[in-house]
């Protein structure tokens, strides 16, 4: 069910969760996600003699999909509900987890898919979900790795402020 | 204060820190409370961060999708070995402030962490893994010795931990 050769894969599943969570983040639904990656992996074959041998494979798929997600958000608006929907479901999918964890998870869930800034998003999709390295990540972004820096600071920040716990705030009710 | 920005917290979550400011860091922890707070706080958020999102199988990618990948595959972008092996962080946090945090904060931040890394590898839904995550945690589940020893924010395989 993978690529041939080991081509994008790094385990049993291979890249095409991480590309598609990646795709998922910016474009706002699974859905949309979806055809982002279908997409960035027809423009990557027809665009395969610019990969550069020696770089990351991962980097050069995710800025395929993140130029196409720009083209893709230029024609058309967000659907930021199509977030919380998704939140809901998967936030209900653990029935027992306990209501505190589930609440926390879905306050992060919100605060990143309609709180966040897209190039805050984009940044912590890269390096804190995806796992680049700084560097890896200003490349895709083409932006400097201080920027980087400061990008995921203050989307750390701003979803830790979000769901900060009222005992943690002094002020429950 | 303790002369550590919020961009220097985040950068060691991501173990970008360099390494003297990383060892400076982790000493300033183990004596500043109200930095360890900082610290949890901004960790925690990374934990959910990274548990709110689990990537998907490819038991839900839809054909022409893998076809699409296949065709790729085949076709060989770049003329070198295209693997490019994906590893977590060469560099993590040490463990050493861990111990100062609050024992409900490390708990939560470890248990999701665990649990994000173990559903991403298995193709888990990351709210079930929750579960069993933040659940139940013994003195006797390796969880609950992992959490002793492994710095939040940092994810790695606990054997028992679903």
């Amino acid at each position: 069910m993978q690529g041939a050769d080991g081509f994008l894969s790094d385990g049993a599943d291979g890249s095409l969760p991480r590309l598609r969570r990646f795709a998922t983040s910016l474009a706002g639904s699974g859905a949309d996600g979806d055809d982002l990656v279908q997409s960035a992996l027809e423009r990557a074959l027809t665009h395969r003699e610019s990969f550069v041998p020696g770089t990351r494979l991962d980097s050069w798929m995710f800025r395929i999909i993140r130029n196409l997600a720009i083209d893709g958000a230029r024609a058309r608006k967000r659907r930021p509900t199509a977030d919380l929907e998704e939140a809901d479901a998967v936030a209900a999918a653990g029935a027992e987890t306990t209501a505190e964890t589930r609440l926390m998870l879905r306050k992060a869930q919100a605060a990143i898919a309609t709180t966040l800034p897209p190039e805050q998003r984009e940044v912590l999709a890269l390096v804190a979900i995806e796992g680049l390295p700084y560097k890896e990540a200003g490349g895709v972004l083409g932006i400097p790795i201080g920027t980087v820096m400061s990008r995921l600071a203050r989307a750390r920040a701003a979803v830790a402020a979000l769901v900060e716990r009222p005992a943690e705030q002094g002020a429950r009710a | 204060m303790s002369g550590f920005t919020d961009e220097e917290l985040s950068a060691f979550l991501d173990g970008e820190l360099p390494e003297a400011r990383a060892a400076a860091l982790e000493a300033a922890l183990d004596r500043d409370p109200a930095l360890g707070a900082r610290m949890a706080a901004l960790s925690e958020a990374d934990a959910l961060i990274k548990a709110a999102e689990p990537a998907p199988s490819n038991a839900t990618a839809p054909p022409e999708m893998l076809a699409a990948l296949a065709r790729l595959a085949e076709a060989k972008p770049g003329s070198a070995a295209n693997v490019v092996a994906l590893r977590p962080k060469a560099r993590a946090p040490s463990a050493g402030w861990l111990a100062a945090m609050a024992a409900s904060i490390a708990l939560v931040v470890g248990g999701i962490g665990g649990a994000a890394f173990q559903a991403s590898r298995d193709g888990v839904d990351a709210a079930v893994a929750l579960d069993a995550a933040v659940g139940v945690i013994r003195p006797a589940n390796p969880l609950h010795a992992a959490l002793e020893t492994i710095p939040s924010g940092t994810v790695a395989p606990v054997p028992a931990a679903r």
